[in-house]
């Protein structure tokens, strides 16, 4: 009874996960194709396997899956009467029979289609029932579900996540317990099986556990979708070209490494601005180059301020002119950072978020109060539009500061001479580090340079991609003409990085003093900030067709008194930055990140303790025995009792070594067995004394200190 | 037995005794002293000729009893066992003619050969320990002690004794034939004189009844009285078993546990004991149903399983 039951059971559960591994194949087939109503062929798959459950005579399975195929058919296509769906669909049979062997699949109407489709999934459920029910075994299906899903997953819209996670913990479960089935089958073991699920289910359990808790990095490398398809591209072209095999580049993109390749027109709106002043809006900065791409330095400080607070970070030194004004950000795409102008006071948001600005790329990120990223839909600011007094600049004297210089002049080691070269003959003759900025920036507009987003280079294994644009190409976007214009100040000594984030945009319309403009993933830039010693980083425009928003003011309005001052106390103006790396641990950061970190570290140490627990009852004989004896040592209470307690936990530590007892096997017999096993006596003499104490009638007295030797040696024989 | 516990040193001396006679069969010879000092009745069955007359005779002398056989033929009438009143002519009054039912140790050979009417005036006297003669009773010597035994082989013209009976012995015992050794030496002790013949008592009677008081005083402890209930109320539960055990069942197996642990020279009864007498003691008491019998089931596999599932108390 209990037999027919099990095998009742257990076929459920085959059945039940075959099921559920067809249908996972079924359920992103909305997302990927042109393919409606799925559930539809769920149900046939669901029945399908119900009837195979069930041990249906084969007749009245088919002619339940017939039947359901022509009830699905005509309530998805024809919406006749059954007599009549039965007739469409033998003509269209008769119809599209011959455009399957002359390939014309193009032709097929739908409903033929997803008649096929039926016919493939009893196909698929039959040979899925034929290979769990007579071998067991389903490996090398499990094995492409999960293939399907992480393909489906990389190159389609399709998330896969949920469907990983299912198939994770379902499948090795299931694949578990085939394993066990088939031995099962070679050998009658129904011993064991409780372990194994405890086992297998602990594994699995630990698997999720640490997979949840575990940090989920981004993607480490960039998608392969478009290196994939540029490759194919490159592949087309290299027919006509075989020099230009090129890098697509859409919109606003995270990775830098590698600069160069057509930029692809995309008028996705990005976000809506109302705004009092026309500006650029930044994203991050970046400061290493490579040769062939921008590349963040590394660092993991934060800093964090709050919600509609003022940053307390100054941009620049109070010689800068600054004029408050405020502006709306609406965004249309989910972003985790937040899109700012210079001069940024106060970021306020609906959302009780916490802004974290990673102090080496000025990157904001908005996060709620346990670090977790929270993209916010949209936000107002509060910002300080700066006009830069041109004395001033002019007055700047070169920058000293050891460390910025190391930071921001780095350049690789392999960058070709001639573009040293080029940088120090454009700034040769001026006198101010002003002055050279300007020369360089001004070098683009009147040397031939253009603006160009089809045509563009991808620097070659050996190239260097500021060389190539300067020297060879000459033809560009903004990251052409930003990168170079950085790297070759920076060839001169003048720090400078470069900077992401989106231009001003298009202006919609004007309401009440404030202009609309929309930003789209077309006006995603890169521009050039210069660091000025005693004012902080100034933004310029070296890119042809691009104007520099920002104002610098005429010498007349601003006196050479005002700039001069600063100069002298150039420590309390230090670039904010400098003062953030200088102070590495900033408070809030850490208190904030507290809540985030103490529930991972939970889960961790439970993680840890779970697994702790487990090695110590896995590793029980080697420790438990002396613990007992540890135990017994220090325990002086109530002589008699404490040598039947020491008996009873003699007899688990015996069970637990192996040595099992019977229920209807008398102490005795047990002791000649135990006795028997380690080639003593000494189990049968403690059994006597312990008798005397369990059936006499005044309990014997036994002095503990008398047996507990035997005791002792018995329990040490249990160590294994 | 199980472990080698020595006996108490009396029955030690009466086990040697009996042993120069009864070649190899030291259980059935200390099961007899068990049921002789727990005041208990043995059944006997086996086939002729391995002794078990011979085992009475000497376990009757070694013990200085009397000793009575009654052969039981189909046409043994009641007063032939527990005798009857004659008119005594010269008294003028009846005068009773004890049976050979009157005396310690007595052999009922063949038990099953006589008509039940016979078989139960012996019975209830077992059970009462007197026998009523004309409406006067008299009292049956102590110590009595009946050991009974019955031919499995030759069924016909026999009446089987009912289960009623059955339950009035404390033990079913075999005695199974001896080993290639043990009956060459058979062989070479009764080459002259009988053995039977040459043995002497070694305790009296009074002795004897001295040491079932002694019996009766030997500990029973409450979880082994548990353990041994729970035994018999299995049997009466048990899905294959179509009569279980009575109560006088659970009696005489815990009786015989204290003789037992006795004969070993304990004061108390250990679960040993129970797990070695449950056979004997509630074989012959357990009718197993037919359908089970025909999967090959017996009243002593039964037992056996009984045992199995039955949890020895291993703490107060």
């Amino acid at each position: 009874m209990m037999e027919a039951v099990e095998n009742i059971g257990r076929r459920m559960i085959i059945c039940g996960f075959a099921c559920w591994l067809l249908i996972e194949w079924l359920l992103p087939l909305e997302a990927v194709s042109d393919t409606t109503n799925a559930e539809v062929f769920m149900v046939f798959v669901a029945a399908c396997f119900l009837l195979y459950l069930l041990r249906t005579p084969i007749w009245i399975s088919v002619l339940i899956k017939i039947a359901y195929m022509i009830y699905a058919l005509n309530s998805l296509f024809y919406h006749v009467s059954y007599v009549q769906a039965v007739k469409l669909i033998f003509q269209e049979i008769a119809h599209h029979a011959p455009m399957l062997f002359a390939a014309r699949w193009m032709e097929w109407t739908n409903s033929f289609r997803s008649f096929l489709f039926f016919f493939l999934l009893w196909l698929m459920a039959y040979l899925l029932h034929y290979r769990l029910f007579t071998q067991k075994r389903l490996f090398l299906f499990y094995a492409l579900t999960v293939t399907y899903i992480a393909v489906l997953d990389t190159f389609t819209a399709f998330r896969g996540n949920g469907a990983i996670i299912r198939l994770v913990v379902f499948g090795f479960f299931f694949l578990s317990f085939l394993h066990m089935e088939r031995l099962r089958e070679k050998a009658t073991i129904a011993e064991g099986i409780r372990e194994w699920w405890g086992a297998c289910l602990c594994l699995i359990g630990l698997a999720i556990a640490c997979g949840y808790v575990s940090p989920k990095l981004p993607p480490q490398w960039p998608d392969p979708v478009a290196f994939v398809k540029s490759y194919a591209v490159a592949q087309e072209e290299k027919r006509d070209d075989p020099a230009s095999a090129k890098v697509k580049k859409i919109g606003y993109g995270q990775n830098d490494s590698r600069l160069g390749g057509p930029f692809i027109a995309d008028d996705t709106v990005v976000f809506i601005a109302e705004d009092e002043k026309r500006h650029y809006w930044r994203v991050e900065t970046k400061d290493i180059y490579t040769g062939k791409g921008w590349e963040s330095f590394q660092s993991e400080q934060l800093q964090s301020f709050e919600n509609n607070v003022d940053l307390g970070y100054s941009w620049w030194s109070p010689a800068v002119k600054k004029q408050l004004m405020t502006a709306s950000v609406h965004m249309k795409q989910s972003y985790f950072h937040i899109v700012y102008p210079y001069g940024l006071r106060k970021v306020k948001a609906k959302e009780n978020v916490v802004y974290r600005m990673e102090a080496a790329t000025e990157k904001i990120y908005t996060t709620d109060r346990s670090a977790y990223t929270l993209p916010l839909a949209s936000y107002d600011i509060v910002y300080e539009y700066p006009t830069f007094p041109i004395e001033a600049l002019k007055a700047a004297p070169p920058v000293k500061d050891a460390g910025l210089l190391e930071r921001y002049t780095q350049l690789p080691k392999n960058l070709p001479e001639r573009v040293r070269a080029l940088a120090k003959q454009i700034a040769s003759g001026k006198p101010t580090q002003y002055e050279q900025v300007k020369a360089i920036e001004q070098y683009f507009h009147t040397n031939g340079y253009m603006y160009e987003t089809t045509d563009v280079a991808v620097p070659g294994k050996n190239e260097d991609y500021v060389d190539q644009f300067l020297f060879e190409t000459k033809k560009g976007y903004c990251d052409n003409f930003s990168t170079s214009m950085v790297v070759m100040l920076r060839a001169i000594g003048i720090p400078a990085r470069w900077v992401k984030g989106y231009t001003s945009g298009r202006l919609l319309e004007e309401k009440n003093g404030k202009y609309i403009y929309e930003i789209t993933n077309n006006d995603a830039h890169s521009w050039v900030e210069v660091y000025f010693f005693g004012i902080g980083w100034v933004p310029f425009e070296p890119t042809q067709g691009f104007t520099n928003p920002y104002v610098f003011s005429a010498p007349q309005s601003a006196p050479e008194t005002a700039p001069l001052p600063e100069q002298r106390q150039p420590e309390q103006n230090r670039v904010p930055l400098d003062k953030v790396r200088e102070q590495p641990h900033s408070a809030p950061a850490e208190e904030l990140s507290l809540p985030a970190l103490s529930w991972k570290q939970a889960a961790v140490a439970l993680a840890v303790l779970l697994a702790f627990v487990w090695i110590a009852y896995r590793t029980r004989r080697k420790w438990w025995p002396y613990a007992t004896i540890v135990r017994f040592q220090y325990k002086r209470t109530k002589g008699d009792n404490l040598f039947a307690e020491a008996y009873l936990s003699l007899l688990r530590h015996l069970d637990d070594y192996g040595l099992k007892r019977n229920k209807g096997q008398t102490l005795r017999q047990y002791a000649a067995y135990v006795d028997d096993w380690f080639q003593t006596n000494e189990m049968t003499k403690l059994t006597l004394l312990y008798e005397k104490m369990v059936y006499q009638q005044e309990t014997a007295r036994v002095e503990w200190t008398e047996v507990k030797e035997l005791w002792e040696n018995l329990i040490k024989r249990t160590v294994s | 037995m199980e472990t080698n516990e020595t006996l108490q040193p009396t029955i030690a001396q009466v086990v040697e005794n009996v042993e120069k006679v009864i070649i190899g069969k030291r259980d059935v010879v200390i099961l007899s002293i068990v049921a002789l000092l727990a005041k208990g009745h043995v059944l006997l069955e086996d086939v002729p000729g391995v002794g078990k007359t011979m085992l009475v005779r000497a376990l009757a002398k070694s013990v200085n009893a009397q000793f009575k056989r009654i052969q039981f033929t189909p046409d043994l009438l009641p007063s032939d066992v527990i005798g009857v009143s004659v008119y005594n002519q010269k008294e003028m009054q009846f005068e009773y003619k004890p049976g050979p039912i009157m005396g310690n140790i007595v052999l009922a050979d063949e038990i099953n050969r006589t008509s039940p009417k016979t078989q139960s005036a012996l019975l209830e006297a077992m059970e009462e320990g007197n026998v009523t003669v004309d409406g006067v009773t008299r009292p049956l010597p102590r110590p009595f002690f009946v050991m009974a035994t019955q031919n499995p082989i030759e069924y016909e013209g026999t009446y089987p004794l009912p289960e009623a009976q059955l339950d009035r012995f404390m033990f079913k015992l075999k005695m199974g034939y001896p080993s290639l050794a043990e009956e060459i030496e058979m062989l070479n002790r009764s080459e002259k004189v009988p053995p039977i013949e040459e043995i002497q008592p070694v305790i009296t009677m009074d002795e004897l009844l001295h040491l079932q008081k002694q019996v009766a005083d030997v500990y029973v402890d409450e979880n082994v009285k548990r353990y041994i209930v729970e035994m018999v109320q299995q049997s009466r539960e048990n899905a294959s078993i179509y009569l279980g055990v009575s109560p006088r069942g659970s009696v005489a197996l815990m009786k015989a546990a204290q003789a037992y642990a006795f004969v070993h020279g304990r004061g108390f009864v250990i679960p040993d004991d129970v797990q070695f007498l449950a056979p004997y003691v509630l074989s012959h008491r357990i009718i197993v149903k037919s359908e089970a019998k025909f999967d090959g089931l017996t009243a002593e596999e039964m037992v056996a399983q009984i045992m199995k599932r039955t949890p020895v108390p291993i703490q107060r």
